[in-house]
């Protein structure tokens, strides 16, 4: 799947550099806006149809479930500290950090409804972001323990880093875990909006 | 925006409510695949007819790797400084 979303970016940018002329972008544009309220509508009912995840997550011990607002609130946080040194405007930053590693969604979400060099951005940071989570995940659950681990996958500990949270941590972290990814996805959708929506009027 | 924030809600009323036959969830997943490797081919397409941004790619991957870098430090610290808090705190509690 990495290897045909990064195709997909990769084909465009080819297209459009070299063979799409500048008179389809505005059809392109209306047609993404479509397109990305099909695939909003169909992640909608495959959270809504998971009736049992909602009992799974009510039994779960009430301290674990501000895992993923401590990890949007400290995703957020630490982009702010780094914009110090990039200077992007902080509402954008905090857009860009908003994505908590779903890069396919959080770049297109901005791109359509904010700027393209920001939605370029968002999908490279959490790219980059989803790859980091990878590689530290182990180092994380060894070094600082196991609830910490959770946290660099931000919205890819439902799915892409499910697994390597379940090989390093324990069986109860992995359904942190996963409640955190559930969480973060859908926070994604709402919290990247409502962020450009304030960038916007300000 | 309003448009991306509906289908979301209906998908998760339609989801939540109606009785949807299982092979639904393939198609569904098929769907929602399909429209999102067109969204990325279209997001490609309108980096690369954007000359200005296309300039910018490699200034663009190494803020983005400070911003990856970034949020990752900073989720890490927030969930090791809440758990570390909460422990403390019932630690607390269980001595008064």
């Amino acid at each position: 799947m990495t290897v045909s979303i990064l195709g997909a970016v990769l084909a465009g940018l080819i297209c459009g550099r070299f063979f799409i002329s500048a008179e389809l972008l505005p059809f392109l544009e209306n047609s993404a806006e479509w397109l990305l309220a099909a695939m909003l509508f169909v992640v909608g009912i495959d959270l809504g149809k998971n009736k049992d995840l909602v009992r799974q997550i009510k039994a779960l011990p009430k301290a674990a479930l501000a895992v993923p607002f401590l990890i949007a609130f400290g995703s957020i946080g630490g982009a702010l500290l780094v914009n110090i040194l990039l200077g992007l405007r902080p509402l954008e930053a905090a857009a860009v950090a908003s994505g908590f590693g779903w890069y396919s969604l959080s770049g297109v979400l901005i791109a359509e409804n904010y700027d393209v060099g920001l939605g370029a951005l968002a999908f490279l940071t959490n790219v980059f972001r989803e790859i980091i989570a990878i590689l530290i995940i182990p180092h994380v659950a060894g070094r600082l323990g196991h609830l910490p681990a959770v946290a660099p996958g931000g919205a890819t500990t439902m799915d892409v880093t499910l697994p390597t949270i379940s090989k390093h941590t324990s069986p109860q972290v992995t359904l942190v875990a996963f409640y955190s990814g559930v969480t973060l996805t859908l926070l994604v959708p709402v919290i990247i909006p409502l962020i450009l929506y304030w960038a916007a009027s300000v | 925006m309003i448009l991306i924030f509906a289908a979301l809600i209906l998908g998760l009323v339609v989801g939540r409510y109606l009785p949807l036959p299982p092979r639904t969830s393939a198609l569904a997943g098929q769907i929602s695949t399909g429209a999102l490797l067109l969204l990325l081919l279209t997001m490609g397409i309108r980096i690369g007819a954007d000359p200005s941004t296309m300039a910018n790619i490699p200034r663009l991957g190494s803020r983005a790797m400070l911003f990856a870098m970034g949020a990752v430090a900073g989720s890490i610290f927030a969930v090791k400084g809440g758990t570390d808090l909460y422990k403390r705190t019932r630690r607390q509690g269980g001595r008064s």
